[in-house]
């Protein structure tokens, strides 16, 4: 026929025959039938078709109007409100003649109506292109549902290797921090990523990684790289090595044009200073609640994975008198239009103020999770974590 | 913002200009996701035996990250033409976002 898209299965399709004449009936059959129709079943009145339905529903209903205790009009109106039958084909035969009679088919729900004394081609036109396009509907369907599991699990798999309550817990009583984060992915799957490791009594680990680009790509890189760490043991104490180490593995995995800001330091509690290295990734903010004072650290760096040569230093930087540690993704800094506030630039002072009186966690809870249930929406993929050092 | 990639609306405008071995870019207005396509369209337009291609950034106000993916693909693809690409001129967000990823050690940087 006219369609380039073929469904090989189309002719197998269950199509429902109903009307009373049995003469009637017998043609509509034979005519399907002939065309390749291989399960065409069939129905004398309307009581019949809800039986039939109801038993299994078919990919198309054929419909005669006139019939004996329940009229194809009656059919129409019980099943075409059921959730499970609105998408449901139906094709209704009515008089050429009888105006009154199409109108109210249309105003029910047909789909198409075929005009009586039937004509084989009109038809078989009718039923083919009906039939096409609700399978072509139902294999899409099919496809998205499948899709959205595969999502589904990607999901649940990025959120269980983000640093798990236990983790956190271990480093919070170990490292007397209290550590609060938000990950918050621009839609399903974030291209960021962060983690802990714990060291010893002394010192801990967090990094935090934000490839180009978001959703399942970024997102897959992103498993690469938490891998890829997670091999790394040796490196835990030394950010400088573990950047380079990363840079050159992600060099081989990763397209031209592609690349990932990292930044990976290690807290050192007994002698109240930060060591640590980046590869582009924004600023790290440390706040003084007794000085009422802020630094943000210098993270200038080759991002991982554009050139193998790159190398990186260590950065060392004293922690005494902080008592705010902020991590976050580059959304805080490009967002000032939905936030009202962008760190790093020149409007960052509505956050730096508030955290006087606040954690910077509970500031932009606040924003993101309002009270009123209203969730805000950045155009990029978000993590914020915040060591409080107690 | 699919949107914008089906009716290719773009944030960049470009001229480009070729004096012998060198081939001028001027690149204006904001490069970013948006302007993917825009942005490979242009590159294939320049001349391949040439032996630097200059970005004059003088006017481009806004980079993101996908923007300096772009710049970081040009740069790949050049290379292997022996091509040397020279960044010139930025200013603002741009020199910021140029400094935070230390683009001095993959490009020319001139001011």
């Amino acid at each position: 026929m006219m369609f380039s898209h073929q469904l090989y299965y189309l002719y197998d399709a269950d199509i429902l025959v109903a009307d009373d004449d049995p003469i009637n009936l017998k043609i509509l059959v034979s005519h399907l039938q002939k065309a390749g129709y291989s399960n065409v079943r069939t129905a004398g009145n309307g009581i019949e078709v809800m039986e039939k339905i109801e038993n299994k529903k078919p990919d198309l209903l054929l419909l005669d109007i006139i019939m004996p205790e329940m009229t194809g009009f009656d059919v129409i109106r019980k099943i075409r409100p059921k959730h499970s039958f609105e998408n449901l084909p139906i094709l209704v035969q009515t008089s050429i003649s009888n105006a009154e009679e199409q109108q109210q088919a249309w105003t029910l729900g047909a789909n198409d109506i075929i005009n009586k004394p039937i004509q084989r081609m009109e038809l078989l036109s009718r039923v083919y292109i009906q039939l096409h396009q609700y399978l072509m509907i139902k294999e899409l369907h099919e496809y998205q549902q499948k899709n959205q599991e595969e999502m589904d699990s990607a999901i649940r798999l990025q959120q269980s290797i983000l640093p798990q309550q236990e983790c956190i817990k271990q480093i919070e009583e170990q490292n007397n921090v209290s550590i609060h984060s938000i990950f918050k992915p621009y839609r399903f799957l974030s291209g960021d990523l962060w983690g802990l490791i714990p060291i010893n009594q002394d010192k801990f680990a967090f990094w935090s990684s934000d490839f180009m680009g978001k959703g399942l790509q970024a997102a897959l890189n992103s498993f690469r790289i938490h891998t890829t760490i997670s091999n790394s043991k040796n490196l835990f104490s030394n950010p400088s090595e573990l950047l380079k180490h990363l840079n050159k593995s992600l060099k081989t995995l990763i397209k031209n044009g592609n690349f990932c800001t990292f930044l990976y330091g290690v807290i050192d509690r007994k002698n109240e200073e930060i060591t640590y290295a980046s590869a582009g990734h924004p600023s790290l903010l440390l706040y003084s609640q007794t000085n009422e004072t802020h630094h943000f650290l210098n993270t200038e760096g080759v991002p991982l994975g554009v050139d193998e040569k790159s190398t990186y230093t260590n950065k060392k930087a004293s922690l005494k008198n902080f008592s705010n540690l902020i991590i976050y993704s580059d959304a805080l800094t490009e967002s000032k239009d939905i936030l009202d506030f962008a760190l790093e630039q020149d409007d960052c002072t509505k956050f730096i103020d508030g955290l006087k009186e606040r954690s910077g966690y509970q500031i932009l809870s606040n924003i993101i999770q309002p009270m009123n249930g209203s969730e805000i929406t950045l155009n990029d993929d978000l993590t914020f974590i915040e060591i409080l050092l107690k | 913002m699919i949107l914008k990639s089906i009716l290719n609306i773009h944030s960049m405008d470009y001229v480009i200009q070729t004096n012998d071995k060198s081939v001028y870019i001027d690149i204006q207005g904001k490069l970013t996701y948006v302007d993917h396509h825009r942005f490979t369209e242009m590159f294939k337009q320049l001349d391949q035996r040439a032996s630097y291609y200059i970005l004059q950034l003088e006017n481009l106000e806004f980079i993101d990250s996908a923007g300096l993916g772009m710049l970081i693909f040009m740069r790949d693809k050049a290379s292997e033409k022996n091509i040397t690409v020279i960044l010139k001129g930025s200013c603002g967000q741009v020199k910021k976002m140029f400094e935070l990823s230390q683009f001095n050690q993959l490009f020319i940087i001139e001011t």
